[in-house]
């Protein structure tokens, strides 16, 4: 079970640090709406915004204005808290590969393993909040200025509403939350069951056992003596 | 037999050289106009890539227009898309084949010759990758120099290498880098022997026990 959950965990961390990255570097933060001409169609991202012709599909893109020019605070904040959860998430993931229960790396503690998935749950945890800070405030942002502009009922030609950027970053942040609640407090629950650990150690028999009858015997010692050490630790503790 | 740390050094080459190809073939700048001529200050850039064709102006936008028909394209550009994508699907089969096969996994541990054999054909499929690759930016390069000194293209008109096509060739030489180390897990004649000698099949090779306990670990 606990493996089980190890491996969603990966899963959902790898795809929520691939949208997180993908939605900070496209430019669909914002598209436009209620244009009742419909002969372009206009995206606005975090670092440029390009308008779609809808007749001969020429894109025009206009990269915003150098980085300390004045910038709205919506866009400066989510610029800074997507990348930290962009760099948060992916060595978050990064991490988590070495914990992993299938990649041979700390074979003999697997306690240690289990710290390394615990420690990439929280990285990811805290990785999704700068996203879901960031995404939020974006999508606010977004909806006052329009609903401003519908309730003073001023029709200026373009109004915005959420692009899929937005949507992706969105999703990409509730999916490292998913992930990291995956990787530490189900994991914690389940680690009280102990079936964890004789499975860990029988599959670390089986890791280290070759079709050889002098190896096999050779693996018996360590495997006792691993879980020796744990008990020993679990008393301790 | 390669050690383990070979096996890992060739798989991020050949993933460093996968994500390469991926942003070749995604970007615009394959060729991009030359200032060749007498004009030097030019208020248009111009770029033209697999998929779109762009202008960048002096003011800073960028206007994109994707290629329209399919059919019409030119036929090296038509190869080199599909030699680009055929790239990345293989990179991408290579990139789970070689997960499996690799030692630091511990998934099928118990008969390491066939493990070390997916591994092998892991890197087989990097190398195929990178072949491909190499080969669509080649020929996109070479279609480019030949348009370049052709006499009768314009001076004015004329394209030379974009950074997309370096990119191109630095990620197919590090695929087939990397597809090469991953390979070197091929293993020896002898265990080969042993592992027939385990299928209780008659072979003349018997090696001491030892010795095939730490090619597994």
């Amino acid at each position: 079970m606990q493996h089980f959950l190890q491996y969603l965990g990966c899963f959902f961390a790898f795809f929520s640090a691939g949208f997180l990255i993908a939605a900070t570097w496209t430019d669909c933060w914002m598209v436009n709406t209620d244009d009742s001409l419909e002969v372009s169609a206009t995206c606005r991202g975090l670092w440029w915004e390009c308008v779609t012709n809808a007749f001969d599909g020429i894109t025009t893109c206009d990269e915003y204005d150098s980085i300390f020019a004045e910038h709205p605070v919506k866009l400066v904040l989510t610029r800074g808290m997507l990348i930290t959860a962009d760099i948060l998430a992916g060595l978050a993931f990064a991490f988590l590969l070495l914990g992993l229960d299938c990649v041979k790396f700390l074979t003999d503690e697997p306690r240690s393993k289990a710290r390394i998935c615990f420690i990439s749950g929280l990285m990811l945890l805290a990785g999704g909040l700068p996203g879901l800070i960031g995404s939020v405030w974006y999508a606010i942002g977004v909806y006052v200025e329009r609903s401003t502009l519908v309730l003073h009922n001023v029709f200026v030609g373009i109004q915005y509403k959420f692009g899929w950027s937005c949507w992706l970053g969105l999703s990409g942040a509730l999916g490292c939350f998913l992930s990291g609640a995956l990787l530490t407090c189900c994991m914690h629950l389940f680690r009280g069951t102990g079936s964890g650990r004789y499975s860990s150690c029988g599959s670390l028999r089986k890791a280290h056992a070759p079709p050889g009858m002098m190896a096999a015997s050779l693996s018996h010692p360590s495997c006792q003596t691993s879980t020796a050490k744990m008990y020993a630790m679990d008393t301790r503790v | 037999m390669a050690s383990a740390g070979l096996q890992l050094v060739g798989y991020f080459l050949a993933l460093a050289g996968w994500v390469g190809t991926i942003c070749a073939s995604a970007l615009p700048q394959w060729k991009q106009s030359s200032y060749a001529g007498d004009a030097i200050i030019t208020a248009v850039g111009l770029y033209e890539g697999l998929w779109m064709s762009c202008a960048s102006q002096s003011t800073g936008q960028v206007q994109c227009k994707l290629h329209e028909s399919l059919l019409s394209l030119d036929v090296h550009i038509q190869t080199s898309r599909a030699l680009m994508v055929v790239s990345i699907l293989l990179g991408f089969v290579g990139l789970i084949v070689s997960v499996i096969g690799m030692k630091c996994t511990k998934v099928g541990d118990k008969n390491p010759v066939t493990k070390s054999w997916i591994a092998v054909l892991g890197g087989v499929f990097f190398m195929l990758a990178g072949l491909c690759a190499m080969t669509a930016v080649s020929w996109y390069a070479a279609r480019v120099t030949v348009e370049f000194f052709n006499p009768s293209t314009p001076v004015n008109a004329r394209y030379e290498f974009g950074p997309a096509l370096f990119i191109g060739w630095s990620a197919a030489s590090l695929t087939l880098l990397g597809g090469s180390f991953l390979s070197c897990s091929c293993p020896k004649p002898e265990e080969r022997g042993q592992q027939y000698y385990r299928q209780s099949q008659p072979s003349t090779a018997r090696e001491p026990t030892i010795k095939r306990e730490d090619q597994c670990i």
